[in-house]
């Protein structure tokens, strides 16, 4: 026998199974790439006096998630009145001289009023004089009914003129020249000069707006973004299950039910968010521009879904806006709004009864009532946005 | 005539046997990884101060919390849940919602900046109020 017969089997043998481990040992490797990539970045934070929760998958997420905070508190100096940004610039030349504003803000403001307007004053957002009357975000209380009848002239969105002009612009080139072009310069004016925005109806759903859009930049495949109570879904989740969002239970005690939606954007107004009592009345924080007093529509809250893939700007925002209209135009008058803008609702009624326009229909689902907690009894009607109502 | 012996395993065998090793070393963690039960979380301007599982209390017991801007809270956590029991901010929502006892539940005080949650199993997304 020679030494390469004595040698050679065993040896055969040996290089045989370390292959084998070494195809074991990338066929590792891969799912735990897979398995990674398949895991979401979770990332929390105080913005726009709200608490920011992002769940994102895909490429990109750890780098966009870090990038909203900031880019939800610039939007928040940018159109909050109370800050130095454009809107409250708006304000303060009221009645006096045009104010030039960026591309984001004139278009927020042009879908707005244009909302404002569909929903006849229901959503206003020259708002501005009434809601510092109540002051619910600092120390709310009943104000006089004379400064009511002072203020309410003041609420008037015809009055909020927005305007642009296309300008000549001159940026100097690498080569010394000049590129010239021609930009459009836009400006907003509030014609009387006690007259103020308040875009406070909109706000969450505005910075679910731009967080989207900086998924959208950083290539991020599927997200779900919650500034408050509004919520943004972006993309697809791995899976590729509809995204579930919880409703909050009005009485204050878990979830109502869940929505499964397929993404787009979805925003709650409730009575029970911020609310006051005074000589045995309850007061709430949503406030009819018509009438300068909270609203009084038979309802507790109410949901709306702008889905996805849609023609509006804003989508965020108008879903934020159109829930604070439905709530104050009540369930029947809601019905034209909703279809106008292709949107869905979800209605809580004063006495429990639960109504979800059609295209919610099958996307709802009721939680099981808790003993423990002694949950109302709540029952689900379906209403057709095109016709009457429906059973559930 | 003696045969001189042959090593059994060369350089690049055991380069193999390291990829080998680190293979089963990944599959190793990634069987560690996994949901860990309830717990309860208490949150101050985004920093963790408290976190308890649920599954560990005996029973409910009070925890003093120190918020922003000087407001201060008292949180229950027990094997029933957690729950804002008292707080010095002007609203009051965190003790209006009551006892927490499903993942992804929340309490908020916004004026302190103060989040208790319970994590663990959700089967929603997002909450929309």
């Amino acid at each position: 026998m020679t030494r390469k017969e004595k040698t050679h089997p065993s040896n055969r043998k040996a290089r045989l199974l370390l292959a084998g481990l070494f195809l074991a040992a990338v066929a590792g490797k891969l799912y735990y790439d897979d398995y990674m990539a398949r895991q979401p970045t979770e990332l929390t934070a105080f913005a726009m006096g709200s608490y920011v929760e992002q769940t994102l998958w895909g490429p990109g997420r750890e780098q966009a998630a870090e990038e909203v905070p900031a880019a939800v508190t610039e939007l928040e100096n940018r159109i909050s009145w109370r800050r130095g940004g454009e809107i409250a610039q708006i304000n303060q030349q009221a009645g006096k001289e045009h104010v030039l504003v960026c591309r984001e803000t004139q278009s927020l403001l042009e879908e707005m009023r244009a909302l404002c307007k569909k929903s006849g004053g229901a959503l206003d957002v020259t708002i501005g004089p009434v809601s510092a009357l109540w002051s619910f975000d600092d120390s709310p209380s009943l104000p006089e009914p004379e400064a009511i009848a002072q203020a309410l002239p003041l609420v008037d969105y015809t009055k909020l003129s927005l305007d642009w002009e296309e300008v000549w612009t001159s940026a100097p080139a690498q080569d010394g020249a000049h590129i010239d072009g021609i930009t459009r310069a836009y400006t907003v004016q509030l014609a009387d000069p006690a007259m103020s925005l308040d875009l406070g109806a909109i706000g969450k759903g505005a910075a679910c707006d731009t967080a989207i859009a900086l998924y959208r930049e950083f290539g991020v495949t599927g997200a779900v973004i919650a500034v408050g109570g509004s919520v943004g879904l972006w993309g697809q989740k791995p899976d590729g299950k509809p995204f579930r969002v919880s409703v909050r239970d009005p009485a204050g005690t878990g979830s109502l039910g869940v929505l499964e939606l397929s993404g787009g954007f979805v925003s709650t107004s409730g009575s029970y968010e911020k609310f006051f009592q005074q000589d045995g009345r309850t007061y709430c924080h949503l406030l009819d521009p018509r009438t300068g007093y909270p609203a009084e529509s038979g309802l507790v809250s109410v949901t709306v879904w702008c889905p996805p893939d849609r023609e509006w700007e804003n989508p965020g925002a108008l879903s934020d806006g159109l829930a604070t209209a439905c709530f104050v135009l009540g369930l029947e008058d809601s019905l034209p709004l909703l279809e106008a803008y292709g949107a869905q609702a979800l209605f809580v009624e004063d006495g429990g009864q639960i109504t979800l326009t059609d295209g919610l229909s099958g996307r709802f689902t009721l939680r099981e009532q808790d003993p423990y907690f002694g949950t109302s009894t709540y029952s689900v009607a379906v209403v057709s946005l095109g016709g009457g109502p429906d059973e559930a | 005539m003696k045969l001189k012996n042959r090593a059994f395993l060369s350089k690049r065998d055991g380069l193999w046997i390291a990829l080998a090793l680190l293979a089963a070393g990944a599959l190793f963690l990634l069987g560690r990884t996994g949901p860990q039960g309830q717990r309860a979380v208490v949150e101050v301007d985004g920093q963790e101060v408290l976190a308890c599982s649920l599954a560990s209390m005996a029973g409910p017991e009070e925890y003093p919390i120190a918020g922003a801007g000087d407001v201060a809270l008292v949180v229950e956590i027990g094997p029933e849940g957690a729950r804002v029991v008292s707080s010095s901010c002007p609203d009051q929502t965190c003790v209006g919602m009551g006892r927490l006892t499903r993942g992804g539940d929340a309490a908020l005080c916004l004026p302190g900046r103060v989040v208790l949650r319970i994590e663990g199993r959700t089967d929603a997304d997002a909450e929309t109020y």
